[in-house]
């Protein structure tokens, strides 16, 4: 662990470090004595904005010793591949860069906000997740959402994003409307951008969806974050059918999204805290499907209305 | 017969319901998330902490005011199913001794 890295995640800025430096790139992370890099095409960078060497957008905090969260820096330990290697995946940048999404979710949850594995996309202003299982069909939802409905569907993480939970029902756990850090103190490594924030000041604006590195193969992005309207909760089955869940229904489900480690039983205690947090704040639908685009057009008449003139 | 929870398993509240869910040692016993009724929850939580099954049953006795023979089958039956599931680990009464 030679060189320390600087993320931005969700507002925050994260220490880091890599086995193999391409995974640093790949997620966007820059060496901590650097500036990142000016807007493609020259220009001035907007205050708080900057976009990464790829063509991925992600909101930084100020580029100040200050600004980074004090924490040791995410890293994945040579131990834990062991844990994290399935099939035939080696040892290798793209995997160390997958990997790690467990260890910032880990990182980012004193902080009230962890990473969801999920397609994130925006609709009117507000972000929806399709959340599943890999290969139940995420993508090919999201995808006939935008066919069916050209332009008004936008893909604001295709794989991965990041939650920020910012309810004042539990102002105990989310100051990060306030400023960025855990329940117990003041954290001056917040970004002094998040309570002034406009997509979290907005509505009850009670969890917000963050773009992050981790787009998936499509490398969906693009989309700003947005406060979350909603969840689709996405399984395959005989006939296509739409329920809303109660939030009973719908807790262990979205629990079994949120991206730990799994290693500390402090961690599944919080991951759970989030997952009811979700699961109580915002309308969770599940989705049979069993054919598309029919699935897709009962998802639209339902979650997605068009108002009639 | 005495019983130890499983190290690495915790027992959490999801939207009011009792859940326990093993970390990645654990998961190699036991499921990866169990939903439980309510009176399983408080007899794991009790063991947990270390309570004995006298404890357990005396608290259980004064909840529900049924016969402590009565408690003290159900309870013995909830410790073997939670058991059976890996949650809960047996250990002889020679094994405590020593």
């Amino acid at each position: 662990m030679e060189q320390l890295y600087t993320i931005s995640l969700a507002g925050l800025t994260l220490p880091c470090a890599f086995h193999y430096p391409e995974a640093a790139r790949a997620l966007n992370a820059f060496p901590s004595e650097e500036k990142p890099p000016l807007l493609a095409g020259g220009g001035d960078r907007p205050q708080g904005r900057w976009r990464g060497s790829s063509d991925i957008c992600i909101r930084s905090s100020e580029r100040s010793e200050k600004s980074i969260l004090p924490i040791p820096p995410v890293f994945l330990p040579p131990e834990e591949w062991k844990y994290f290697l399935t099939g035939d995946m080696t040892e290798s940048a793209g995997s160390e860069a997958n990997i790690l999404t467990a260890f910032f979710s880990e990182a980012l949850m004193p902080y009230d906000r962890c990473v969801i594995h999920a397609v994130a996309i925006r609709w009117k202003g507000q972000a929806w997740l399709i959340s599943a299982p890999s290969g139940v069909g995420k993508s090919t939802q999201a995808r006939y959402l935008q066919a069916l409905r050209p332009g008004e569907f936008d893909v604001i993480c295709g794989d991965r994003p990041i939650l920020e939970f910012c309810s004042p029902a539990q102002p105990k756990t989310s100051p990060a409307c306030r400023g960025g850090g855990p329940a117990s103190r003041p954290v001056e490594g917040s970004s002094p951008s998040s309570h002034r924030d406009p997509v979290c000041a907005e509505a009850s604006a009670s969890i917000i969806v963050h773009p992050s590195p981790w787009n998936g193969k499509e490398r969906w992005h693009g989309a700003p974050a947005a406060p979350l309207g909603g969840v689709i909760l996405l399984e395959r089955g005989e006939e296509n059918a739409l329920k809303l869940l109660k939030p009973r229904e719908a807790g262990i489900p979205a629990y079994l999204q949120i991206i730990h480690a799994n290693r500390d039983t402090d961690i599944l205690k919080k991951t759970a805290a989030l997952a009811t947090a979700l699961a109580e704040t915002v309308p969770v639908w599940k989705l049979t499907t069993h054919q598309v685009p029919d699935s897709t057009k009962l998802l639209l008449a339902s979650v997605f209305p068009t108002p009639t003139l | 017969m005495t019983y130890q929870a499983r190290p690495g398993v915790a027992l959490v509240s999801i939207c009011k319901e009792p859940v326990l869910i093993p970390n990645r040692e654990a998961y190699a016993y036991c499921k990866r998330i169990q939903k439980l009724p309510l009176i399983w929850a408080l007899v794991w939580d009790a063991i947990s902490m270390g309570k004995s099954m006298d404890h357990v049953v005396r608290v259980n006795q004064i909840l529900s005011k049924k016969p402590e023979a009565e408690v003290r089958e159900k309870i013995e039956s909830v410790c073997q199913k939670l058991c059976e599931m890996g949650y809960l680990i047996a250990v002889e009464d020679d094994e405590v001794k020593e």
